[in-house]
């Protein structure tokens, strides 16, 4: 691909596609900067107390002093997001095909779907320490529970989706369901699915902090109770920076997949 | 009606009044009324009506996607009840599959129908190259204008030498200098493979330029207003379409549409 040249501007589309990427990167990276600072000099100059909302050195301070606790507890919220969420990706697509396949699968489970996903997760947490105990197996589930709606809605989406015609015409060339499922909806739902994965993949960690709240003691759900709870603010938020941090790796982790996966799609071809 | 016979006198396609209402909650809706026509092996047989007079209703049941209300299709002496695997489809939309690049779109039929070797990778790579896409082999439809793409999925339809090609308006989303190259191509490839090729079109130069047999229809419900046999030679140059002969039949097709009032000035 690199060797294409544009020759309105005489780049390659590679070296025009960097460029753009700094550009695109840029403006995000900028008003990130100018955020932190803003904050670092309100608090500095309000002299807002440490225990109220610390400065973001003195995060990073936090970070560093206790940098081998935090990772090790990030490494235990990590094992049950990924896990959780792995489960969740391989569930909700496997339902996700058997309620496009079947007009009764759909009504059957859609109502439950639809339940599962109303209910208040946050409020049913305290559950899990009754029903499955304390320890990784009850964040995990969490996890499970709290991605799995968005996978399976957005997998289902992407398998209607397909052209009736093309339909048509590769049944017309003998196709049965399996290889109409296989080679034509599943892949035309690539995009739909992808987007799951995005929004799953930004939720697991949030699941499994909210896992670690009730029914653990390590993880940075539980760092973040314990530091709450003896006023170490700044630890507090070092473990909300590590949380986001993974999310944010998590979203881009799915993003580079799915430019590898997807690059017919449109919307991997830039332009928007 | 016209009954002179073009090359094998064996019908490959015949229609004995076939008609179609479609039911809708908002009532029904009559598309077809009793269309009756045939034509035969390799012949190309165009339909040319104004748009919503049910040619792709026709088509839909040719190719067995869509029930017809009556009447009867016989294809090859057998009556159609079902898809047909045995037949080329390509619509106005190109339908490729955007996730494959240009060959292993065209052997898609290949593939669904367990026939995936060698030989018919040659043929497929045979076909793209006499439709002049064969430098394209490996390109994504993304990457391909609307002409090389609706040549792809010609490829893609004639891969498993169909007993009959059934095209649906395939050039009408085309520049006028992209149909008139894919007109020459495809009555160039149709005389080459001698697939019996059912074209369906509202143009009316398009259809005289084609075609063995034009069946001229009515608007909705669709009727058959004409069938007129073309005997001019083939392979036809593009420049036919200013000889005498050519605008005398353009004439005919015209003037049945204004006394239909389909084209009133
Ligand atoms: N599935 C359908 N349900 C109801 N009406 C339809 C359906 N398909 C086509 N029609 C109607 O039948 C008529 C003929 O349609 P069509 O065969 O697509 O016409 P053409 O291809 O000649 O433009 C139109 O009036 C159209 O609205
Ligand atoms: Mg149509």
């Amino acid at each position: 691909m690199s060797a294409i040249i544009d020759t309105s501007s005489g780049l390659s589309i590679a070296a025009r596609r960097r460029r753009k990427m700094l550009r695109n990167a840029g403006l995000p990276i900028a008003s990130a900067l100018v955020g932190l600072i803003l904050w670092e000099l309100l608090v500095r100059t309000l002299e807002v107390p440490t225990y109220l909302l610390p400065a973001p050195t003195a995060i990073v301070e936090a970070l560093i002093a206790r940098w081998s606790f935090l990772m090790t507890n990030l490494g235990y919220t990590a094992l049950s997001a990924v896990s959780g969420f792995t489960m969740a990706l391989v569930l909700g697509v496997v339902l996700g095909i058997a309620i496009a396949a079947s007009p009764l699968v759909d009504r059957i489970v859609y109502p439950w779907l639809v339940i599962s996903h109303a209910v208040p997760k946050v409020v049913v947490a305290p559950l899990l320490l009754v029903w499955i105990g304390f320890g990784i197996k009850s964040g995990i589930i969490f996890v499970v529970f709290f991605t799995f709606f968005t996978i399976v809605v957005n997998t289902v989406m992407g398998l209607k989706s397909a052209d009736p015609d093309l339909l048509h015409l590769v049944r017309s060339m003998g196709a049965g369901p399996m290889k109409v499922m296989w080679k034509i909806k599943l892949p035309n739902a690539l995009p739909n699915i992808f987007t799951g994965i995005k929004l799953g993949a930004t939720l697991a960690p949030v699941g499994a902090v909210i896992g670690e709240f009730v029914a653990s003691n390590r993880g940075l759900g539980y760092v973040l109770i314990q530091a709450v709870g003896s006023m170490s603010i700044d630890l507090a938020f070092a473990a909300v920076f590590l949380v986001s941090a993974f999310g944010i790796a998590a979203w881009y982790t799915a993003e580079l997949i799915e430019k590898k996966c997807i690059p017919w799609h449109a919307s991997q071809r830039g332009q928007h | 009606m016209n009954s002179l016979s073009i090359g094998d006198t064996r019908p490959v396609v015949e229609l004995f009044g076939v008609q179609k209402t479609y039911v809708t909650d908002t009532g029904n809706v009559r598309a077809l009324d009793p269309v009756s026509f045939g034509f035969e092996k390799g012949a190309i047989l165009s339909v040319v009506g104004p748009s919503g007079c049910g040619k792709s209703t026709l088509l839909r049941i040719l190719a067995g996607i869509d029930p017809a209300s009556g009447g009867r299709v016989v294809i090859d002496g057998r009556a159609i009840t079902g898809p047909v695997p045995d037949m080329g489809i390509v619509f106005q939309r190109d339908l490729l599959l955007d996730w494959r690049n240009v060959i292993d779109n065209v052997m898609l039929p290949a593939e669904l129908a367990r026939r995936n070797d060698g030989e018919m990778r040659a043929r497929a790579i045979g076909l793209l190259t006499e439709l002049g896409v064969g430098d394209f082999l490996n390109r994504f439809p993304y990457e391909l204008s609307g002409g090389m793409r609706q040549r792809v999925a010609i490829a893609r339809a004639l891969l498993l030498k169909p007993s009959l090609l059934l095209l649906d308006e395939p050039f009408s989303a085309l520049d006028a200098m992209t149909r008139d190259q894919m007109n020459v191509i495809l009555q160039r490839l149709q005389q080459h493979e001698q697939v019996s090729t059912l074209l369906i079109t509202h143009s009316i130069a398009e259809a005289v330029y084609l075609s063995d047999r034009v069946v001229v229809m009515s608007a909705r419900p669709g009727r058959v207003l004409d069938v007129i046999d073309i005997e001019m030679p083939k392979p036809r140059p593009l420049s036919i379409r200013e000889e005498p002969e050519f605008t005398a039949i353009a004439r005919r097709i015209r003037v049945l549409f204004e006394k239909e009032g389909v084209l009133a000035a």
